[in-house]
């Protein structure tokens, strides 16, 4: 049985989410940005009316308000739409066991399995728009395929284009709709992509589809037969529902409220982002034994800086062990212009319950610190006890700690 | 060979590129693990003379019983000889080698007696 997957996606979704809830706001231009005083300060989402009016996503504040003076700005609230992108995840399950969160305003469902009890999947696809609707006022877009790749191009390219809101790409229509497409319309195509293919002649989906695939694996291995296989309308990677559950790496990013250029600046970061990284990885009782560090350059027009790994000769959870080996590659790969994001990264995580002692590393009293620094955080608050140099004027944890995703919660 | 984006069965093509925030993962993690909770079957009048003449002749002849426990994630099992029997508080104890627990009777889904391998296990 030919498989049928959903993809339903959120129009607005921030903005729709803060119509619902103040309905005083319905017929406005309702625009969501971050903090217009720090580098957050720039459109997150805007309502198809302030779009009308050229308003666009992640342009500045500014911008937007030239184009469209009248826009009611609103302050993101990220708990508020984790809250109801959850709600919706179980709105499609209703629908279907088979739900896999893509971002908080995507999700995938396959719903083969449902068409006896639900109706064809036009007749799924509506009453799901209707479900969303209701429960949570805010408007959906379902892209229908008979897998996720497919599903995905039937929402972004079609789906959000027309009346309904709901479109099906299969083997029927796919050559017609889809080859016609631009390539850099297609899923997994960035503008890096789009101008390499354009170079070799690849202006569409279809001529993708029929070039000679070894050709592009010669040059990009198996992400260039991956990029075939989508314009062919393949791709065999289920819905999974469990995808969240397993954890490669456990990371932290910042995008700095301006641009530090010393190192002892960079350092405070550099020690608030491990320390970060390290309460996580402990709270999820894992321990990892790579550390990457990824820095972005100030300047947008000539884009700096770097990302890179380490092995530690053992694993760990502790902040300190992390931020040594984050400061180790900062100055080896720091070409000393100024900075605009840090990040840092822990991988390669295996359970903590077990493993394997350092002869040369007493850990107990480390470990001692960690657990009473946690608790004291859990119960007083992130902020009730931080290193001393958060309190100078590059320290960023108090800011951080109000915040989810670089917004106010 | 490790998993690439290729592999059958591999979501890998999808995880390595969507946007997830740590906070919303968190809420989902939740979520799976609520649909997995079990809920407490009933047991019948039959079921329950069953299990209590089990105990009083596991008792009697002192021998070892694996008792099947009700728990929200898993499946629990203590191994050990029924000890005493607390009528008015509705609870049984069960001890092993070094170690003896009170047992709630409205907890006990099943009592069967242990395979070999199972005895040579210290529980509960």
């Amino acid at each position: 049985m030919k498989k049928v997957i959903f993809l339903a996606d959120m129009l607005s979704f921030y903005a729709s989410v803060e119509k619902a809830d103040h309905p005083h706001l319905q017929d406005k231009p309702v625009i969501v940005a971050g903090d217009p005083k720090r580098r957050s300060g720039i459109i997150l989402a805007a309502c198809p009316l302030a779009k009308k009016l050229g308003v666009q996503t992640a342009e500045t504040l500014w911008e937007a308000q030239i184009k469209c003076p009248k826009a009611v700005i609103v302050q993101p609230r990220m708990e508020r739409y984790i809250e109801v992108s959850y709600q919706i995840t179980r709105i499609l399950e209703q629908f279907t066991d088979l739900v896999e969160v893509f971002s908080i305003d995507e999700q995938f469902m396959d719903v083969t399995g449902s068409q006896r009890l639900f109706g064809d999947p036009i007749t799924i696809a509506r009453n799901l728009q209707k479900a969303i609707m209701e429960g949570t006022g805010v408007y959906s877009r379902v892209g229908i395929g008979p897998n996720k790749s497919l599903a995905k191009i039937a929402c972004d390219a079609f789906a959000k284009k027309n009346r309904e809101g709901i479109f099906q790409l299969d083997d029927t229509n796919m050559k017609e709709k889809m080859w016609s497409l631009p390539i850099g319309k297609m899923f997994g195509v960035g503008r890096r992509m789009e101008h390499h293919l354009e170079r070799m002649g690849i202006q569409k989906i279809g001529h993708l589809a029929q070039f000679p695939v070894h050709i592009l694996k010669k040059r990009w291995g198996v992400n260039g037969e991956v990029l075939w296989q989508t314009a062919n309308g393949i791709d065999h990677a289920p819905v999974t529902v469990n995808t969240h559950e397993h954890q490669k790496a456990i990371g932290h990013q910042t995008t700095l409220p301006r641009d530090y250029e010393k190192m002892e600046e960079i350092k405070v970061i550099l020690l608030e982002l491990s320390e970060e990284v390290a309460q996580r990885v402990r709270s999820k009782n894992y321990r990892g034994s790579t550390v990457s560090v990824g820095v972005r350059g100030a300047d947008f027009k000539h884009p700096t800086g770097f990302h890179r790994q380490m092995k530690l000769t053992s694993s760990t959870d502790f902040g300190m062990d992390i931020f040594k080996a984050a400061f180790t590659l900062f100055c080896a790969h720091w070409d000393g212009l100024p900075i605009r994001s840090v990040s840092i990264t822990l991988s390669q995580l295996q359970p903590a319950d077990s493993y394997q002692l350092s002869l040369f590393d007493f850990s107990l009293r480390k470990e001692g610190l960690s657990q009473a620094m946690d608790r004291i955080r859990s119960k007083y608050g992130q902020t009730a006890i931080v290193r001393a140099s958060s309190l100078t004027k590059s320290g960023q944890a108090f800011n951080r700690a109000a915040k989810i995703g670089g917004h106010y919660k | 060979m490790r998993p690439n984006k290729l592999t059958p069965g591999s979501n890998l093509l999808w995880e390595s590129s969507r946007m997830m925030l740590p906070e919303h993962k968190q809420v989902l993690q939740r979520h799976q693990k609520e649909l997995n909770q079990k809920s407490k079957p009933t047991l019948d009048e039959q079921q329950m003379d069953l299990l209590s003449q089990m105990i009083s002749d596991a008792m009697e002849q002192n021998c070892i019983v694996k008792v099947h426990l009700f728990h929200l994630y898993q499946d629990k099992y203590m191994i050990g000889k029924i000890q005493k029997t607390a009528p008015e508080r509705g609870e049984i104890q069960l001890s092993s080698k070094n170690n003896s627990k009170w047992i709630h009777f409205g907890d006990i889904l099943d009592i069967s007696f242990p395979s070999n391998e199972e005895m040579n296990i210290d529980h509960p």
